[in-house]
């Protein structure tokens, strides 16, 4: 055995394990990129570590965080920067938010006594709060630890290299060379998540420092303002104003309100940076998954196995087959097993003729399905070959250029985007029912038995897609009546879906996708810039953990408002990967998102996202 | 997954046929201009005489029609303005209605109108030379609704 593999067994004492302290996530860990604990356990404040509720200062723009992890950094849903200011309790876009209003107030001041209250109300904000120094620390901690998970990357490689014994390692199945080459890949994105997090944190302290640098200087200003202005005048002082007091409080006006404008744009930019970070940050949280799968009955080995499978057709990285909410699920699921069926499941997984039919097994589980099911499932999906599995039980796969920006068509949609299809069949509405057509789409994205019922017919086999067309269209309609979906009629015959409100849209989503995530979804009006804003982190945390958001987007072409539904199923860096039941996936940036720019995905008629619905829990 | 429903796709059908009935009406000059779908596409004018080429118009289904190159001859028919008519909807998905293409006949003579309809995603361009994107595009799928053009005959007395 080579020695990388007898390493692990003498560590695990009979079970081939990796030991969790070099290269996982931790096994028993819920969310978080691996844990470099003992140093960074050194830098944390110790009241931070001995239960203190209290956020150690340098974290406390990222919200309800934990010493030990990044993971413990994310903000938590949908309370994302709240806690930023337990004090004042104001975020970071609070505070950006009212900076902005006691601007125009001072710049809209007409008199000494309003100029005053305003400048006393800019001054009541709190400043960017943080600590710089730890956030620096925290980063270069998380570069060295990069350094560290590069040199197993390399040692990794070198077994790879070596060759392998074809011979079965894990409980379920997973060959040799299945884990190397897993745990060479996990190497690599753990080095490259560390190093991004580093920089993340390095960044994030810089710009903290900065904004309280300029809101510092902005306070001064303001506070100079007040000293010309002196004490509020009485009220009959107030009613009139000579020459030379309206333009001391000219002047004081024009000081006060470069002071604010500094104090706003310090706000922006820490809002900025805290909202940057935690998006990184949950980003790659959500990416060390080996670790969600939070069972013993299942080796290390497989589950480094498990988390690292992909469906073919796009980059492995994009296109991982079981998502985080996947894998704790499943791992759940097979804590809370009885002894039988347990026996039963772990003998699928051991059969399974790859690691996709494994996979699948483990989404299946996750999706909820009890073992007849399983079975049932795992006797149609028995033997097929990963492209076979993905066409019938994955619909979305995300190319490897899909995120190339190639420009606009005249219409104002991206050039560049990917068609969703069952050979050649489009995923996609059949007449106005974007809603449950969207939301039929995400639920087979989630639930992988519910995708083989409308690809593969009720025998699960079938290959065809004109037959495949007409389930998804009667299943879009089932699931329009069940939204209660509105309808045209046509005299003298009949009637055909036309729409459905918001209130049909959460029913639906809730009783369509949320069993098989364990997430309900509440509806979210964001029919402002700020709006859109603030929901974001929310609903990047969400996809990046494999929970769809159905988003609603309007416009007014000629005056009437055309409203249209679609789904955000994915995210990378500031990109959103959006799914339109016009039979496509798309990638915008946060700012089209926050912007109006939805056209991107859709077309120019309809701009604005004005709602979303998120998962809850 | 059982629906008691008629598919969909019908409206289509029916949306001309429903339209046609309502053209008898206005085609014979009784309100205003007359005007034609995609069903009669044979058009006769009286010099002076204004008409409109109306179609069905689904924004939220991706569609988009065009009036495309080559134009009509300007010595028998002008080229007008173009405008939609949406039943605007608070729903997501509801939004129906149709396009018009106005039309004056100018002078005696035959010539020929094309619009070009454009189901989701399949047609490249802009204005008049919008035109289906190429087949060989390999993010057109053969068996999903297709690009078509109508070519109207115009004869003005």
């Amino acid at each position: 055995m080579p020695e990388f593999l007898d390493r692990r067994s003498t560590r695990s004492g009979g079970h081939h394990r990796i030991p969790p302290d070099r290269w996982t996530t931790g096994s028993r860990r819920t969310v978080g990129p691996p844990d470099p604990a003992g140093p960074l356990d050194r830098r944390i404040p110790p009241e931070a570590t001995r239960g203190n509720p209290r956020p150690p200062e340098a974290f406390a723009d990222l919200d309800g965080v934990a010493p030990t992890s990044p993971a413990t950094f994310l903000p938590t849903a949908p309370m994302g920067y709240q806690s930023a200011m337990p004090d004042a309790g104001e975020s970071t876009t609070d505070r950006r938010e009212e900076l902005a209003a006691c601007r125009k107030d001072i710049a809209g001041a007409d008199s000494k006594n309003d100029l005053v209250g305003a400048i006393n109300r800019a001054l009541g904000i709190s400043a960017p709060v943080g600590d710089p120094g730890v956030l620096n620390d925290l980063g270069v901690t998380y570069q060295k630890k990069a350094d560290d998970a590069e040199k197993i990357h390399d040692d990794v490689k070198a077994v790879g290299t070596k060759g392998l014994p074809s011979v079965w390692v894990g409980q379920t199945g997973a060959q040799a060379s299945e884990v190397v080459a897993a745990a060479y890949r996990d190497a690599d994105q753990m080095a490259i998540a560390f190093r991004a997090v580093g920089n993340q944190l390095i960044r994030l302290s810089g710009a903290l420092e900065s904004a309280r640098t300029e809101d510092s200087g902005g306070r001064g200003q303001l506070r100079e303002a007040l000293t010309i202005l002196g004490a509020e005048d009485g009220f009959f002082d107030d009613m009139i104003e000579k020459d030379e007091e309206e333009a001391e409080r000219l002047r004081a006006r024009s000081i006060a309100d470069t002071g604010a404008q500094r104090m706003h744009q310090a706000a922006e930019a820490a809002d900025d940076a805290a909202r940057a970070a935690a998006r990184e940050l949950n980003k790659y949280a959500s990416e060390a998954r080996a670790g969600r799968l939070g069972t013993d009955e299942i080796s290390a080995a497989d589950r480094l196995v498990l988390a690292d499978t992909a469906v073919p057709g796009g980059p492995q990285e994009w296109n991982e087959l079981l998502t985080a909410t996947d894998l704790e699920r499943s791992g759940k699921r097979m804590e809370s097993m009885n002894a039988k069926d347990r026996a039963e499941f772990e003998r699928m997984l051991s059969e399974a003729k790859s690691p996709q039919e494994r996979a699948y097994l483990m989404k299946a589980l996750a999706a909820g399905y009890g073992m007849d099911e399983l079975g049932e499932f795992r006797d149609k999906i028995h033997g097929k070959d990963p492209a076979w599995l993905q066409r019938h039980l994955t619909p979305v796969v995300t190319q490897g250029d899909s995120m190339k920006n190639e420009g606009l068509n005249p219409d104002g949609a991206n050039t560049n985007y990917d068609e969703v299809t069952f050979n050649g069949k489009k995923w996609s509405q059949d007449g106005n029912t974007c809603v449950p057509s969207s939301t039929v789409n995400a639920r087979a994205m989630v639930d992988p038995i519910y995708a083989l019922e409308l690809t593969g017919g009720p025998s699960g086999q079938e290959d065809d897609p004109a037959a495949f067309r007409e389930r998804l269209t009667a299943e879009q309609e089932r699931v329009h009546e069940e939204g209660d979906g509105n309808y045209e009629y046509h005299f003298p015959w009949g009637r055909s879906p036309s729409g459905m409100d918001n209130d049909g849209k959460t029913d639906i989503v809730n009783e369509e996708i949320s069993p098989h995530t364990g997430s309900s979804y509440e509806f979210q009006e964001t029919r402002s810039a700020d709006a859109r804003r603030d929901v974001l982190p929310d609903i990047e945390r969400a996809v990046a953990e494999g929970k769809p958001v159905p988003i609603g987007v309007e416009g007014y072409p000629d005056g009437e408002r055309a409203g249209h539904a679609m789904m955000i199923v994915g995210q990378e860096g500031d990109m959103l990967q959006v799914y339109n039941p016009w039979g496509r996936t798309t990638w915008i940036s946060e700012d089209d998102f926050i912007n109006g720019r939805m056209g991107k995905a859709s077309d120019n008629r309809m701009p604005d996202a004005y709602a979303v619905h998120l998962p809850s829990d | 997954m059982t629906s008691t429903l008629r598919p969909p796709r019908l409206r289509r059908l029916l949306l001309p046929a429903a339209a046609s009935a309502v053209l008898l009406l206005t085609g014979c000059g009784l309100v205003g201009p007359a005007e034609y779908d995609t069903e009669t596409r044979t058009i006769e004018a009286e010099a002076g005489e204004e008409f409109s080429i109306t179609v069905p118009y689904s924004p939220g289904q991706g569609e988009w029609w065009y009036r495309v190159d080559p134009r009509p001859d300007d010595a028998v028919v002008r080229i007008g303005g173009e405008h939609q008519d949406l039943d605007g909807s608070d729903l997501d998905g509801g939004t129906d209605g149709t396009k018009s293409f106005d039309f004056e006949a100018v002078g005696p003579g035959t010539t020929k109108i094309r619009i070009l309809h454009c189901p989701v995603g399949t047609c490249v361009g802009s204005g008049a030379s919008v035109s289906p994107s190429p087949v060989a595009s390999p993010r057109q799928t053969t068996t999903d609704p297709q690009p078509r053009y109508y070519t109207y005959t115009v004869t003005v007395r």
